[in-house]
């Protein structure tokens, strides 16, 4: 395995008088990890505090092997962040907007703006760069948003729930152009709530659930076999279990995964349910829309 | 992929933010208007100064008139509309959209964000009095050579540069800091304005005409009664601490405000 450029130890955060994150670990290596978890379990508070926009109660954090907080900015010039809730800087066009945020990271205008067309080339973004980017459909928006987090071609790709109100076909290029991202060499961090867009483009997977680590490791380890050792976590409430899971598998998948990802269910899932306590296997949504999944392969 | 990348200067990114809203603001009408218009005063004045040069020659008295207080007087009003229509919705706008966490991701810290908006008010609220002024001085230079020597222009351009650094941190501050405020811009104008005429009026209705100037607008005509009629330095100086107080209680705003939104 290579070396980690990821690193968290013990991280504790804390917003508006709540833990959000309760002693994270994790030691990230993999080409594309998949920051995965449902809404509410930290993802983003991680995010902001890989780079160092949120700040730690305690623990340690090293990203590229610089030390977060204190060297967050130049982390920042060498990440390209796909932020979720933040769309396209206003007031101007596509490019306009794309060409701002290479100047942000460090570029000249001149060297921005050539940048910037090449990106939105790449990304299929005819002549309508040079609308206004507020008449963008979301597809579109989500291209000049990936545009403007490659302008300055960074070294790592932060992506926030990119494919959040795509459509199936949206949503099948824009994974298939983060995984030619990640096999031209980049580093990607992908955030997000929908199981099978982590499956297609990520070999490793960090699963936070509730603040907590559920799951680190490879991809096939967390789908196969060896999964049933670890899951569900001991915090998981029923109530979020079915709540939560169940959407994930209940989502569109645009590119089936491959069959290989899925093994059988292990028999025996402990799905710790503190109020009543049915049979595991009902009980956990997660695994319900695996098998779900498995049979209609 | 270039390694070791570090962070660009503090200076280039807030000129990356100034630039962009410059920009954004040249496309509007009235900014181009204003700034179309900030030309005229200066080829009026040349026009009075060659009318007044030719009627000199013909009644043979000396007129000895030289309007540049007049000129800056005047000129303050499109530096405050362009101000106002610049800055108000500079932050209002980022804060509606919810972009700021855009900011956050990339190399710009809070302070970045904050001088950067207000430079992209005070720069151009600076050319708008400095470019005429100077043309003013060439002009005045030009017209009247046996009654301006060099040194007067000289020191005619250095209060003009005074006047409108601080008008232009000032106004800068007035109409950004609203702009931080609220998350509206019209909530925004509406505010900058009431900073523009209520304290001044408050305090002349409690003290009387000759109150110290509380406001941006007072406080910019007893700057400019200071060094051009050579009115009380006292109230000069309250002038320009007026003036350079609003520029920081604006920059003050703003950073609190983005400072708190700047997050996931």
């Amino acid at each position: 395995m290579s070396q980690a450029w990821i690193d968290i130890h013990d991280l504790r955060l804390e917003r508006g008088g709540r833990l959000v994150l309760q002693g994270v670990n994790a030691s990230l290596s993999g080409a594309a990890i998949g920051l995965v978890g449902a809404n509410g379990a930290g993802k983003s508070t991680l995010i902001g505090a890989l780079l160092g926009v949120l700040k730690p109660s305690s623990g340690s954090i090293r990203v590229l092997d610089l030390e977060i907080p204190a060297r967050a900015m130049d982390l920042r010039a060498r990440a390209g962040v796909m932020a979720e809730q933040a769309g396209v800087f206003p007031g101007g066009s596509g490019v306009d907007a794309v060409v701002f945020a290479g100047m942000l990271s460090g570029l000249s205008r001149r060297e921005s703006l050539r940048r910037s067309h090449r990106a939105l080339d790449a990304l299929d973004v005819g002549e309508e760069r040079y609308r206004p980017a507020s008449g963008y459909s979301t597809g579109m928006k989500q291209r000049t948003k990936l545009a403007m987090s490659l302008v300055h071609d960074p070294e790592i790709l932060i992506l926030d729930e990119p494919t959040v109100g795509l459509d199936p076909m949206g949503r099948t290029q824009l994974l298939r152009l983060i995984r030619d991202l990640r096999d031209q060499g980049r580093r990607i961090l992908l955030s997000t709530h929908v199981l099978q867009d982590a499956e297609a483009v990520c070999d490793e997977m960090l699963l936070l659930q509730g603040g907590v680590v559920a799951f680190s490791g490879g991809v096939r380890r967390l789908l196969g076999g060896k999964m049933g050792a670890c899951w569900p976590p001991a915090r998981v409430s029923t109530r979020h279990s079915r709540a939560e899971w169940v959407s994930w598998g209940s989502a569109t998948s645009a590119e089936p995964p491959s069959v290989s990802c899925f093994a059988p269910a292990p028999t025996a899932i402990s799905c710790r349910s503190g109020n009543s306590p049915p049979s595991a296997a009902s009980r956990c949504g997660f695994w319900d829309a695996i098998i779900r999944r498995s049979k209609k392969q | 992929m270039a390694d070791e990348r570090r962070a660009p200067s503090a200076w280039h990114v807030i000129r990356a933010i100034a630039r962009r809203e410059v920009g954004i603001a040249l496309r509007r009408r009235l900014v181009r208007l204003l700034f179309l218009g900030s030309l005229v005063p200066p080829l009026v004045f040349g026009i009075i100064l060659v009318v007044r040069l030719m009627a000199e020659k013909a009644v043979g008295v000396h007129l000895g008139w030289d309007p540049v207080l007049r000129f800056l007087q005047v000129q303050v009003a499109p530096v405050l509309l362009l101000s106002l229509g610049l800055g108000t919705p500079l932050v209002a706008r980022d804060r509606a959209e919810d972009v700021l966490y855009l900011y956050a991701v990339r190399p710009v810290a809070p302070w970045h964000y904050a001088i950067g908006k207000m430079l992209a008010v005070a720069a151009p609220a600076f050319g708008l009095l400095m470019v005429p002024g100077f043309l003013i001085a060439v002009m005045r230079q030009g017209v009247l050579p046996e009654q301006v020597h060099f040194f007067d222009s000289v020191l005619l351009v250095t209060k003009i540069g005074l006047v409108a650094l601080f008008l232009a941190i000032a106004y800068a501050g007035a109409s950004v800091g609203p702009s931080a405020a609220v998350k509206r811009a019209r909530w925004a104008l509406l505010l900058a304005l009431a900073l523009f005429t209520i304290p001044d009026a408050m305090l002349e209705l409690i003290l009387g005409r000759h109150a110290f100037p509380i406001g941006p607008a007072k406080a910019s005509e007893a700057l400019l009664s200071t060094l051009f009629q050579g009115a009380g330095t006292g109230k000069g100086i309250a002038g320009l601490v007026v003036l350079l107080g609003y520029g920081v209680l604006g920059a003050v705003v703003t950073l609190v405000r983005v400072r708190e939104e700047m997050r996931p």
